[in-house]
């Protein structure tokens, strides 16, 4: 359980900002976590002969205490993205030829209709530029974790401990998926939304965190980044292709950083200094 | 060396890249001043010296260039060996294909559902994933349960979901991969489900091009056990199998390994994940399968990895999904080896 209950604004970041080392971009919202200490990791130790309440992955729960930060509200567009690619030396490392970009007079555009969707088909490393560039970063797999469950009630989904329905995340239920690509950002909003009114954190698109995949430890942690070594990074959140299990708060898994697909985008986070 | 030529290659059309220089003005002034002041690329030596310096994913020019090394490596990646096929839908199809029965001179239609990434380039060699699910399980339960198709995007392999046979249990009928020997004619080398999986290999691969040093078996439980069988029958076709609380020991394949291997059969890969929960396949037998590989000279983390899982019960796990495919990746059969 929390040990103290955060401090928790939404900041509204309507004017552009610039970012410290280069021209300016549209910053989106953001919502404010104030610090605290939150069980990270899924509670149930006993599955049923079947069990797929939870995995192994997501055990042992552990404490976990984290300094105050901020997060955007919804995953980076493709609008955004294009504005990224826009810029000098971007699009020849960033831009892959799936991603739903198009070249308008020599200049990147959103595809038409997606806008306001989230963008796809982008690497860890190209998350981690993007963020960067922003004078942000990606958030750590606990920041993530915390948002969705929320301060003080670990929820199972974002919304609470109700079912997943095609009215709060994109996804697929049973053999047919709500959407047949990722919906515009906060379309379910606000029944989907976290506590703290972040959207999307359960479906639409997998998030890629900053964090390294590995095991949990049972020991309490400050602020992990996960661990030092090993190849893949933590994907979080599950997709418009995935089922209700694969949605819930704690459900983690790893992806070598060179990858992409149709449903894996991010967001940004920036710790509370560097606001 | 043709890594390195890759890299030239890309470093030569990006704005900036490791192989950068420092051409501008600002350069040698102590303040990495890349991108705004200077091009990507053209104040390298501050730039290296901040990017050793600091953490690397929170400036952006550091960022940049580590986005470029790895997008030059991409291109560097083993290709394969192609099947040739050149066309192909991608996205989600059905399809049957007729192959042997019990029978010598019986057949039957066998189903199956195929998930070709939206990554699919027919230029490259891509990896082929076959996946059984356990007794008495539907094909189209499996990509829900397995979460497969999502590796089919990030991993880039086309999967294919496999229906078992509709059989007569005496009492009753149900979907069931041909696992005791006793159940067909003829020995473990003219497996009806060998037959369905070599037959269904090739014509996929006259459809796709196919990474014929990259094809895979892999099951769950009665699956898992066809996939070690298909993957010993067949080691010309198969570079390995992932299994999932499988077993050998209850259908007496731990002595056709044991033979196969006296006769020369060199290893292939496997990975294998059982829990240590397992009401319904203990996790004995996927110790039987690890102590079989190794009578058979299989390496443990050479040619085979084994996940003994805590608290895991009669599951598929998909968080290992990508894990497993990369083992195998890195795993291709060699033409000297078929």
């Amino acid at each position: 359980m929390i040990r103290r209950l955060p401090f928790v604004s939404v900041i509204f970041l309507i004017a552009a900002c610039s970012s410290p080392s280069g021209p300016a971009l549209e910053a989106p919202v953001q919502v404010s976590i104030g610090p605290g200490s939150f069980q990270m990791g899924h509670p149930e130790e006993t599955p049923g002969p079947y069990g797929s309440a939870w995995k192994e992955n997501e055990l042992p729960q552990h404490e976990v205490t984290l300094s105050a930060f901020s997060i955007d509200r919804t995953e980076v567009t493709a609008a955004a993205w294009a504005d990224f690619l826009a810029l000098p030396g971007h699009a020849a490392v960033h831009h892959h030829p799936l991603q739903p970009v198009e070249w308008l007079d020599g200049i990147p555009a959103p595809r038409s209709g997606w806008e306001q969707r989230p963008i796809v088909q982008v690497s860890w490393y190209d998350a981690v530029a993007f963020c960067a560039w922003r004078g942000a970063r990606l958030p750590t797999e606990a920041e993530w974790e915390r948002v969705a469950r929320g301060p003080e009630d670990d929820r199972r989904f974002p919304w609470g401990s109700d079912g997943v329905t095609c009215e709060r995340a994109v996804f697929t239920t049973g053999a047919s998926p709500c959407e047949l690509r990722p919906a515009p950002v906060a379309s379910r909003s606000p029944e989907g939304d976290s506590v703290e009114g972040v959207a999307d954190l359960a479906g639409n698109v997998a998030e890629w965190v900053s964090d390294r995949y590995g095991s949990y430890d049972e020991s309490a942690q400050e602020d992990p980044r996960g661990p030092s070594n090993g190849r893949s990074r933590v994907v979080r959140g599950g997709s418009f292709r995935e089922r209700g299990a694969s949605l819930r708060t704690t459900s983690r898994w790893g992806v070598t950083p060179d990858r992409r697909s149709d449903a894996l985008g991010f967001r940004c986070a920036q710790s509370q200094g560097s606001l | 060396m043709r890594r390195g030529l890759t890299l030239f290659f890309l470093c030569s059309l990006l704005s900036g890249c490791l192989s950068g220089d420092d051409s501008c003005a600002r350069a040698g002034d102590g303040t990495c001043d890349e991108p705004v002041l200077c091009a990507y690329g053209t104040d390298s030596s501050d730039c290296d010296v901040l990017c050793s310096e600091q953490d690397a994913s929170l400036v952006p020019a550091c960022a940049h260039d580590e986005a470029a090394r790895a997008r030059a490596e991409e291109q560097d990646v083993a290709e394969g060996v192609g099947s040739g096929g050149s066309g192909g839908l991608v996205g989600t199809w059905d399809g049957v294909i007729t192959a042997r029965s019990a029978a010598q001179d019986s057949s039957a239609d066998r189903h199956y559902r195929v998930r070709v990434p939206n990554s699919y380039d027919p230029s490259r060699p891509i990896p082929l994933l076959f996946v059984l699910g356990g007794f008495q399980v539907d094909l189209y339960f499996l990509p829900g349960y397995t979460e497969l198709d999502r590796s089919s995007e990030l991993s880039d392999v086309i999967v294919v979901y496999l229906q078992p046979e509709w059989r007569d249990f005496g009492s009753y009928w149900v979907f069931a991969w041909y696992v005791y020997e006793s159940a067909w004619e003829g020995g473990w080398g003219e497996n009806p489900d060998v037959d369905f999986l070599a037959k269904l290999t090739e014509h996929l691969g006259d459809l796709y091009n196919i990474d014929t040093t990259r094809t895979w078996v892999s099951g769950h439980s009665r699956g898992a056990a066809m996939s070690v069988i298909a993957t010993f029958e067949r080691p010309d076709l198969f570079a390995g199998f992932c299994a999932q609380a499988g077993f050998v020991g209850a259908n007496d394949y731990d002595d056709r390994i044991a033979e196969l291997a006296a006769a020369g059969a060199p290893p292939r890969a496997g990975y294998i994940i059982h829990g240590e929960d397992d009401p319904d396949v203990s996790v004995s037998a996927s110790d039987a399968l690890e102590s079989s590989l190794e009578a058979a000279d299989w390496e443990d983390d050479t040619h085979f990895e084994y996940r003994r899982l805590e608290g895991v019960t009669h599951f598929w796990q998909p968080q290992y999904n990508e894990q497993f495919l990369r083992f195998l990746r890195e795993r291709p059969l060699s033409e000297a080896g078929r």
